[in-house]
C-alpha cells in the first residue's frame, strides 16, 4: 500500500485511505535537524523543522505525497517549501475554516474536501467512491473507539506506554492497531503506576519524544488526561456512518475539540481544559509547548489566568525538538513537589 | 601559572556555640549545583557547620568532598547524621542521601529559615540557571519560573566575564558600580556572544568598569523580566552566589523599584540549608 504523509489531524485520513493509500502521520524523530535550517527561519517551531528535516534526509522517501491543512502560518509556509523542494510529490493543502461554527463552515468545507478529493483522484488516477469512503470511515471510527477504550484504561499504563501506543497508532495501518495495547498492559509498569498519586493534565500541540513521559514515570506521576493533536484530540468525535460521506467527514471536523488554530467561541478551549481537570480530578496542568509555536503561545495567557482563577496549579514547559532532560526534570519535579506539599 | 580570576574562595564554617553531641536530630543538606557544591549540617534545626566547594566532574565526589570538609575536625561522621537530603543538579548522585528534593523547594525552605517567615519572593541566582520562586508563610513553593534561554544571567556567565576582564570575581560588583554614567546593557542573550560583545567594547576603548556595568545591567534586566512574569510580592530576597554581587543586586533593585532584604549569612548555602531542614522534618515524621 502506498503511503501519504500528513502533518495535522485536520487532514482527513478517510479520504486518503479510500483512495487506496495508507495515511501516515509525520512526526519528527530525535535526530538534531541539520538540513531544514537551510529553508527555515530561526523562529520556526521545531515540529516544522523536524518534519522537513526527515524529508530532506530521505527518511520519507516511501511517501507518494504529503497533505497539509491550513492551521498556522508555519504549516502554510511549510507546504509551499515542500512543494518547491519536492516537485515530483503530490503536495496539497486543505484549507479548513478557522471559525468552526460559522453558518457557512459546513458548506465551505464540503466544497473544499470535494476539491481536494478531485485533486487526489486526478494526480494518482484513482477513484474515491462513496462506498470506499464509508468503508474507510468505519475503519477509522473503529480505531478511534479503540483509542478511546485505551484512554479509559489509561490508569493501568505508564506515561511512556501511553506515548508509545499513541505514536505507533498514528503511523500504523488502522486495521492493525487494535491489538497493540493489550500486549503492553501486562507489563510491570501497570503495577508500579497504581502507586502514583499525583495526576496531571498535559496540554500542547504534539508530543514527539518521550522525555517528559519518562520523567513523569520516574517521579511517579500519572497523565490523567491530555489535549494533544497526537493524543486525545485525534480520536475525539466519530464520523457519522450514514448519509453523504463527505458531508459526514466535514461535520466531524467542525464538531471535534478545536486546537488553538481554530475558533469556536472565546472560552471554548478554556472550558474544555477546566472540564478535563475536574472530570479526571487532576492535581495540576502541564503546558508542553514547542518554542515558537505561536497558536499555543497566544492561547496560554487566558488559559493560565483561568487556571489561576480556579486555583489549579500549572507549569509551562517550552521545549525544542528534544526536551533537555536535566532542566525539564527539575521543573517537573519541583512542580510535583509543590502539588504534593 | 596565570591567575584564575573566576575562582571564588572555597571555605568552611563552624558554629562556635553548637555541640553536636547534645543534639537530638542531626541532619544535613547537600546542594550539588552545576558550579558549586554546599554541604550544611544542622543540629536540632540550628546551623552547625557548612562547606562550600567547587563542583567537579563527578557529582558523588563533589558531594563527599563538601560533606567531609564540613565535618572535618568535628568528630561527627557522615554515618552519624540521622537524615541527609540531596538537592541541586547532582541531587540523584549524592551517594549518602536518604532523599532528594529539587533546589527550588530547598531554596524556598532555606530562604524562609534564613530571612524569616515574611519572605514571599525568592530569587535564586545560581551557577547555570536562575529561578524566581513564590513562597508561602511556611516556606512552601506556591509558584516558580526558571530561565530557559541561556547562561548569560548566571554565575557561570559572570565567571567567563571575570576571566575576560581579568577582574577577580569577588571584586566585579564594586567595580561595576564605579561608572559616572550607566552604559547601555550588552544585548546578547548567549554568554559566548555576550563575551564577544564585551570584547568589542574593550576594543572600542571602554574601560573594564564600563564593560562590567554594561554586562551587569544586562543581567539585571534579564532577571527582572523573569521576576515580573511571576509577580513580585514583598518581602523579596536573593539567594545563590550572585546575591553577593553588589553591582547586579543594586541594578536589579533599581530596575524593579524594590529593595531586597540584606543577608547576614552566606547566600550560597540557602539550598543546602533548606535540604537539611526538610531532612529534619522527614526524620521527625518517621
Amino acid at each position: 500500500m502506498k503511503k501519504i504523509g500528513y502533518l495535522c489531524t485536520y487532514v482527513l485520513e478517510e479520504i486518503l485511505h479510500a483512495a487506496g493509500f495508507l495515511p501516515v502521520r509525520i512526526m519528527p524523530d530525535t535526530t538534531p535537524p541539520t538540513r531544514a535550517d537551510a529553508h527555515l527561519q530561526s523562529y520556526t517551531c521545531c515540529f516544522a523543522r523536524g518534519c522537513l528535516d526527515l524529508a530532506l534526509a530521505g527518511k520519507l522517501n516511501d511517501l507518494a505525497g504529503v497533505v497539509f491543512t491550513h492551521t498556522c502560518d508555519t504549516m502554510q509556509g511549510l507546504a509551499d517549501i515542500w512543494r518547491e523542494v519536492f516537485p515530483h510529490l503530490f503536495v496539497e493543502t486543505i484549507v479548513t475554516p478557522v471559525t468552526l461554527n460559522s453558518p457557512h463552515a459546513q458548506q465551505y468545507l464540503v466544497a473544499e474536501l470535494r476539491r481536494f478529493t478531485a485533486a487526489l483522484e486526478k494526480h494518482f488516477d484513482v477513484r474515491v467512491t462513496d462506498e470506499a469512503l464509508r468503508a474507510s470511515i468505519r475503519v477509522y471510527n473503529a480505531r478511534r473507539r479503540a483509542l478511546a477504550d485505551f484512554y479509559a484504561r489509561r490508569a493501568e499504563f505508564s506515561a511512556v506506554e501511553w506515548f508509545d501506543v499513541m505514536n505507533r497508532a498514528l503511523t500504523s495501518p488502522p486495521e492493525a492497531v487494535g491489538g497493540q495495547w493489550s500486549a503492553v498492559s501486562t507489563q510491570q509498569s501497570k503495577i508500579e503506576n497504581q502507586k502514583s498519586k499525583i495526576g496531571v493534565v498535559l496540554l500542547g500541540a504534539t508530543i514527539d519524544e518521550p522525555t517528559l513521559p519518562q520523567i513523569l514515570d520516574d517521579l511517579g506521576a500519572r497523565i490523567v488526561a491530555d489535549d494533544f493533536c497526537n493524543g486525545a484530540r485525534y480520536f475525539d468525535t466519530l464520523v457519522a456512518e450514514d448519509g453523504d460521506p463527505i458531508e459526514a467527514l466535514a461535520a466531524r471536523e467542525l464538531a471535534r475539540a478545536a486546537c488553538p488554530c481554530k475558533h469556536r467561541a472565546l472560552d471554548n478551549r478554556i472550558e474544555r481544559v477546566l472540564k478535563l481537570v475536574k472530570e479526571h480530578r487532576a492535581d495540576g496542568v502541564i503546558f508542553y509547548h514547542k518554542k515558537f509555536c505561536d497558536p499555543h503561545a497566544w492561547d496560554y495567557p487566558p488559559l493560565a489566568a483561568a487556571l489561576d482563577r480556579e486555583k489549579i496549579p500549572h507549569l509551562l514547559l517550552e521545549v525544542e525538538q528534544v526536551a533537555p532532560p536535566g532542566q525539564t526534570r527539575v521543573r517537573v519535579e519541583a512542580f510535583l513537589e509543590m502539588l504534593s506539599a | 601559572m596565570t591567575q584564575e580570576y573566576w575562582r571564588w574562595k572555597e571555605y568552611t564554617w563552624r558554629a562556635p556555640d553548637v555541640v553536636w553531641q547534645n543534639g537530638k536530630i542531626i541532619t544535613a543538606g547537600v546542594d550539588v549545583g552545576s558550579v558549586s557544591t554546599q554541604a550544611v549540617v544542622m543540629v536540632d534545626g540550628k546551623l552547625f557547620a557548612y562547606a562550600n566547594r567547587r563542583t567537579g566532574f563527578s557529582s558523588p565526589d563533589s558531594a563527599r568532598r563538601a560533606m567531609e570538609s564540613a565535618l572535618e575536625g568535628t568528630g561527627l561522621t557522615i554515618e552519624q547524621i540521622h537524615y541527609i537530603v540531596g538537592t541541586g543538579y547532582g541531587r540523584v548522585n549524592v551517594p549518602f542521601a536518604h532523599k532528594t528534593m529539587t533546589e527550588i523547594a530547598c531554596h524556598a525552605r532555606g530562604a524562609h529559615f534564613l530571612y524569616g517567615a515574611s519572605v514571599r519572593t525568592v530569587l535564586d541566582m545560581g551557577g547555570q540557571d536562575c529561578k524566581a520562586i513564590k513562597i508561602d508563610a511556611q516556606g512552601r513553593v506556591v509558584n516558580f519560573l526558571m530561565n530557559d534561554k541561556c547562561a548569560a544571567g548566571t554565575g557561570r556567565g559572570l565567571e567567563v566575564i571575570a576571566d575576560l576582564l581579568q577582574v577577580p570575581i569577588e571584586e566585579m560588583g564594586e567595580l561595576s558600580l564605579q561608572v559616572e554614567r550607566e552604559p547601555e546593557p550588552v544585548s546578547s542573550m548567549c554568554v559566548v556572544f555576550a563575551k564577544s560583545e564585551a570584547l568589542g567594547l574593550l576594543r572600542k576603548g571602554w574601560k573594564k568598569n564600563e564593560v562590567l556595568a554594561a554586562y551587569s545591567r544586562a543581567m539585571a534586566l534579564r532577571v527582572a523580566a523573569l521576576l515580573r512574569r511571576i509577580g513580585i510580592e514583598k518581602e523579596f530576597v536573593i539567594t545563590g552566589g550572585i546575591a553577593k554581587n553588589i553591582g547586579i543586586v543594586t541594578r536589579l533593585e533599581k530596575e524593579l523599584g524594590i529593595t531586597a532584604r540584606k543577608p547576614d549569612f552566606d547566600t550560597q548555602i540557602a539550598g543546602a540549608v533548606g535540604a537539611a531542614l526538610i531532612g529534619k522534618k522527614m526524620k521527625e515524621e518517621r
